[in-house]
């Protein structure tokens, strides 16, 4: 079995990320109370799980520019929506800090059990709108190791938004966040949040490596899945299902469980 | 308003008694046993039930087993395992004025105030220099006050001076470390006995009081049954754990017949403070 079944329970697991609203300290942040911010996500969390997603992200989307080390006000405030979540759903949950602060999303998974964290910048060097990202692989599987933590590292290759500084094919990339970096999946991209993942790079990534557990990252849609399932693992979903299809409106029940029933389809027949 | 009738509206209580949850060993704490926050959050949860139940006006979330703390920025899985913590104590007990207090970072305890609707911080270094069992201990005032603006002005920071296990580095006199202290933005203070469990020395708070009428000042250690009157003549409250325990032993779970003994010996001394 793989890893992906083995923790969600399903082959092919489709994960939506739930996009918190600004926290408290973040530019955009207006005030409301952490309860209220939890309020909101654990119903965008709810309407995903309900209609069938098989795990969640959380994240703090809002909080732009990202910090490339976030302060305690986050971990505190990221632990308590993400353990509201954990305490409302029953799948699997990720946490995901941005701008990549995996030590931070390694605490929090620790505190509230979660099963996964995604890294956006876990090996290279990249440069993104708030300048250089280091690798943070190494000092982050040494803090999980330090923690006794078992947190699966879902780890970004070439991610969008940003310029990777060695313009090597993303194949060799992949392959050095699984094989040194010792990530337990390779997440792959678009340009941008919602925006479509090269076919070719998954097929790259999927010819090179087909033992590596592999994930689509973006711009997934009902209408471009196929193009995509026979090469990939799991799925990360969220602006192709949210209303009108749009980053930041409120995820659609129907869009989510149209989809659901593809993937459920496509299970079955493979 | 004063500083002390604020302090007393947030307890609704004149000579408020803030009872400690000392927590159990924390994820990354040298003596963590691994076995997960659910036990932490269980001990944490009847100590806190035994006292609310023994009539204690406040409580204050510490992690107090995890030894040596960080003198500056505690870590993420500190600040994390807290904030489960105390979002338990708060569901549970959502009318009893809560504060957080990790060891020994303000600046973190206030981000785990705001997050979890806790009202109070206690602040082990506040103002000045010692020296502790992590060397030396420079605080920055200016940047937890500066960090409280920018997070939730709302939050009390209650100020430790001279506290116990540290030394100050210069041998002023206590009155004079509590006036900057008071001077300098913090909500209340804390005087303390030399040790965890210690008594406060009488003759601290009586110094401290006369120059500080209308300012709260708190016995920090060592309250118990024998000593809450001659202390509470003086001082305007206290935060205490220590003597409420089983053979008053810190290391001890609370007695719930411990904290109704102490908390009927200082019904005794507010009702002759009226």
């Amino acid at each position: 079995m793989d890893m992906f079944e083995k923790l969600f329970k399903v082959k092919i697991p489709v994960i939506g990320v739930v996009h918190l609203s600004p926290l408290p300290g973040a530019p955009c942040y207006d005030g409301a109370s952490v309860k209220e911010i939890s309020k909101q996500a654990i119903k965008r969390a709810k309407v995903m799980t309900e209609n069938g997603i098989d795990g969640i992200i959380v994240e703090n989307f809002g909080d732009k520019m990202f910090l490339k080390k976030v302060g305690p006000e986050i971990v505190a405030a990221m632990t308590y929506i993400a353990k509201e979540i954990k305490e409302s759903t029953s799948v699997p949950i990720g946490i995901c800090v941005l701008q990549s602060d995996a030590i931070a999303g390694i605490a929090i998974s620790k505190a509230i059990g979660a099963e996964f964290i995604r890294v956006p910048y876990y090996t290279e060097t990249y440069v993104v709108d708030t300048g250089i990202m280091e690798s943070i692989a190494a000092e982050a599987l040494r803090y999980r190791k330090f923690l006794e933590s078992d947190v699966k590292f879902f780890a970004d290759v070439h991610i969008k938004h940003s310029y990777p500084l060695s313009q090597r094919p993303i194949e060799y990339a992949a392959e050095d966040a699984y094989y040194r970096g010792l990530a337990n999946a390779i997440i792959i991209t678009g340009r941008k949040t919602g925006g479509e993942t090269e076919v070719d790079d998954v097929v790259r990534v999927k010819k090179a490596l087909p033992e590596v557990p592999l994930v689509v990252g973006s711009g997934v849609t009902i209408e471009n899945v196929d193009n995509y399932l026979p090469y990939i693992d799991a799925i990360i979903v969220t602006t192709g299902l949210n209303k009108g299809g749009e980053v930041g409106n409120e995820p659609d029940p129907v869009s989510i469980s149209k989809f659901m029933e593809k993937i459920r389809n496509y299970r079955k027949n493979s | 308003m004063t500083k002390l009738e604020e302090f007393q509206n947030l307890f609704g209580v004149n000579k408020p008694i803030i009872g400690m949850l000392h927590l159990k060993p924390l994820p990354g704490s040298p003596v963590y046993d691994g076995l997960g926050l659910d036990k932490v959050i269980e001990a944490a949860l009847k100590d806190a039930d035994a006292l609310v139940k023994g009539g204690i006006n406040g409580l204050e979330v510490e992690n107090f087993n995890d030894p040596s703390y960080f003198p500056d920025t505690a870590p993420p899985e500190t600040v994390a395992s807290i904030a489960v913590v105390a979002r338990e104590i708060k569901k549970e007990f959502p009318n009893i004025p809560l504060g957080i207090c990790i060891l020994s970072d303000p600046i973190s305890s206030i981000a785990v105030a705001h997050v979890v609707g806790a009202k109070f911080i206690r602040a082990t270094f506040f103002t000045e220099a010692a020296v502790d069992v992590s060397g030396l201990v420079l605080r920055r005032p200016h940047d937890i006050l500066r960090f409280r603006k920018f997070l939730d002005l709302t939050i009390k920071i209650f100020a430790d001076i001279h506290i116990k296990h540290s030394a100050p580095l210069a041998q002023r006199p206590i009155e004079e470390s509590a006036y900057d202290a008071a001077y300098f933005l913090a909500d209340a203070i804390l005087i303390s006995g030399k040790h965890t469990g210690f008594p406060t020395p009488l003759k601290d708070i009586k110094k401290t009081k006369a120059i500080l009428e209308d300012f709260p000042v708190l016995v920090g250690s060592g309250l118990n049954v024998n000593n809450a009157e001659e202390l509470l003549e003086y001082a305007d409250g206290a935060v205490t754990g220590t003597s409420m325990k089983y053979e008053g032993k810190s290391t001890n779970e609370v007695s719930l017949e411990r904290v109704s003994e102490l908390m009927l010996e200082v019904s005794k001394t507010r009702k002759k403070a009226r």
